[in-house]
């Protein structure tokens, strides 16, 4: 990933970059980490957020460009979990953090998958086809808000990033 | 299903079980016993068939080489209850120890029996899933040679054939052939059709057409990845492909961006009810020495199974079984942790 942000930044004219972690097992990102000296070295976001400034302060200044816009979320423990925000299924950070808590997550990637696409080992087309469906069907039903609420830290620390650009 | 393997005595497999599951792929250092394994299956098919003509081996070799006159055995595991328990395959040394071709095959035997260790009368079962058997090391040479029409078309082991194999596919199943050109599309998108010629009498030929024009491409001109894809698409989306398939480094020659499309293939064989298929599921069992391939499979690793050099033996062992696994790979890529050494399966100094 640093080279991909040192491409952007030298060879291209892009003007942000975004990008979604799964967390799998490991720690959700929290408000607390949002706070001044706040990053957790455990959580997959700050991690990513430490190692994009590091790259950032290596950058020479673009000409006549300010330096990349970033915005990052972290899905727990998958993106799935975001897509199916319009479903009947009751996925959310806070189901996903009670479950881990008292050691038992209450779903698996594999059911999230199963969820999401039907079958637990999809194509690349065919994951690629269901994932812009379940978007353009959050996005059609207005349904970003709830995504937003049902994953404030992973997704709105995302959306607050964008928000700030 | 076979759930697992024993090999006594088997070349450099003296003394091992190899765990399997409807797609296993096994990875390890050089000289681990990998393309051994699927070597066996080979064996065990050509016993079966009592297929003398056909075997490509001698069956004397297969021998551990300091094992004089120890039996040399393969036992089948099946999973479920229509194979019954088990298949024993040995060989007496006492019979055709020093002879080849069809005598040394006569001194194999092979035996299926059902869990309390009664003989199964009926071989039948077992005997027509074992020679369905097919192993599959593809040379984009062979698959790019014109092949002659005959008979019965089918897809060679080094994938020779591949041309009357699309051919046949387009008269008889025009649908799983639209389906292959689709994929190629995505996957090769400078590519948007299959073309055949007859380049002489009873010989076929194929050819890909450059996307948004009329040009055609032989198939001696393409290069080895593309012409591997095509015959692993070509496998997949078979009507009745075999029932295991073994697969000698599917990802040889292929561009790692194209590594998913090698996966997406493979699934497809092992999990036909998944991508819409009413047929039997396929096991299949592949070696591959690529950490990207690898990667692919961080959700199951159950289904990377590591070979290792014990002394003069060789262990498998599931990586989903190791100690400690989820610990010790946190975010390490599967890939990256298996090619750092801490899975097993590198090359030692000893
Ligand atoms: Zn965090």
């Amino acid at each position: 990933m640093p080279a991909v942000l040192r491409h952007l930044h030298y060879r291209t004219d892009a003007d942000a970059l975004v990008v979604s972690l799964d967390s799998d097992g490991s720690l959700s990102h929290q408000p607390a980490h949002d706070e001044p000296d706040g990053r957790a070295p455990k959580c997959r976001l700050c991690r990513f957020r430490e190692m994009i400034d590091e790259v950032q302060e290596s950058l020479r200044p673009r000409a006549g460009r300010g330096p990349i816009e970033t915005a990052i979320g972290l899905a727990v423990p998958a993106i799935e979990a975001w897509c199916l925000v319009p479903s009947e299924h009751r996925v959310s950070e806070n189901e996903w953090n009670l479950g881990l808590q008292g050691g038992k997550p209450p779903y698996t990637k594999e059911q999230l998958k199963i969820w999401t696409y039907g079958m637990s080992r999809p194509s690349l087309e065919e994951e690629t086809r269901r994932i812009v469906e379940w978007v353009r069907r959050i996005v059609d039903e207005g349904k970003q808000p709830q995504l937003e609420k049902l994953f404030p830290s992973g997704f709105g620390t995302l959306a607050r990033d964008v928000r700030a650009w | 299903m076979l759930e697992s393997i024993e090999f006594h005595n088997f070349r450099v497999l003296r003394d091992t079980t190899l765990p399997l599951g409807p797609c296993t792929i096994l990875v390890g250092a050089n000289g681990t016993g990998k393309s051994t394994v699927l070597q066996a299956l080979v064996v065990a098919r050509d016993i079966v068939k009592r297929n003398v003509a056909e075997a490509s081996h001698d069956f004397v070799s297969l021998a551990s080489r300091d094992q004089g006159n120890t039996i040399v055995g393969l036992t089948l595991h099946w999973g479920g209850n229509q194979h019954g328990d088990y298949t024993h395959l040995n060989w007496d040394p006492s019979r055709g120890h020093t002879e080849k071709g069809s005598k040394s095959l006569k001194a194999w035997h092979f035996k299926s029996f059902i869990s309390d260790g009664n003989e199964v009368r009926s071989q039948e079962d077992f005997s027509y899933t074992i020679g369905q058997i097919k192993l599959f090391s593809f040379s984009a040479p062979a698959i790019a040679t014109p092949s002659h029409v005959q008979e019965t078309v089918s897809l060679g082991p080094d994938g020779a054939g591949l041309a009357t194999v699309l051919d046949a596919l387009r008269d008889d199943s025009p649908d799983r052939f639209s389906a292959i050109e689709q994929k190629l599309q995505n996957w090769l998108p400078e590519f948007d059709r299959i073309l055949f010629d007859r380049p002489s009498q009873g010989v076929k030929s194929l050819s890909l057409q450059r996307a948004g024009t009329q040009q055609k491409v032989p198939a001696t001109g393409l290069s080895d990845g593309t012409l591997i894809v095509l015959a692993l698409l070509t496998l997949a989306y078979l009507p009745e492909p075999p029932s295991i398939v073994c697969l000698e480094e599917p990802d040889r020659g292929i561009h790692p961006r194209l590594l998913r499309c090698v996966q997406d293939a493979i699934y497809r064989l092992c999990y036909p009810k998944e991508c819409g298929e009413d047929r039997e599921p396929v096991q299949v069992i592949a070696t591959t020495h690529s950490p990207y391939f690898v990667d692919l499979f961080k959700d199951h690793p159950e289904e990377i199974v590591v070979a290792n050099r014990v002394g003069d033996n060789v262990e498998f062992k599931r990586v989903s079984e190791q100690p400690n696994i989820q610990e010790i790979l946190g975010d390490t890529p599967l890939g990256e942790a298996w090619f750092s050494g801490v899975l097993g399966g590198v090359p030692t100094e000893s």
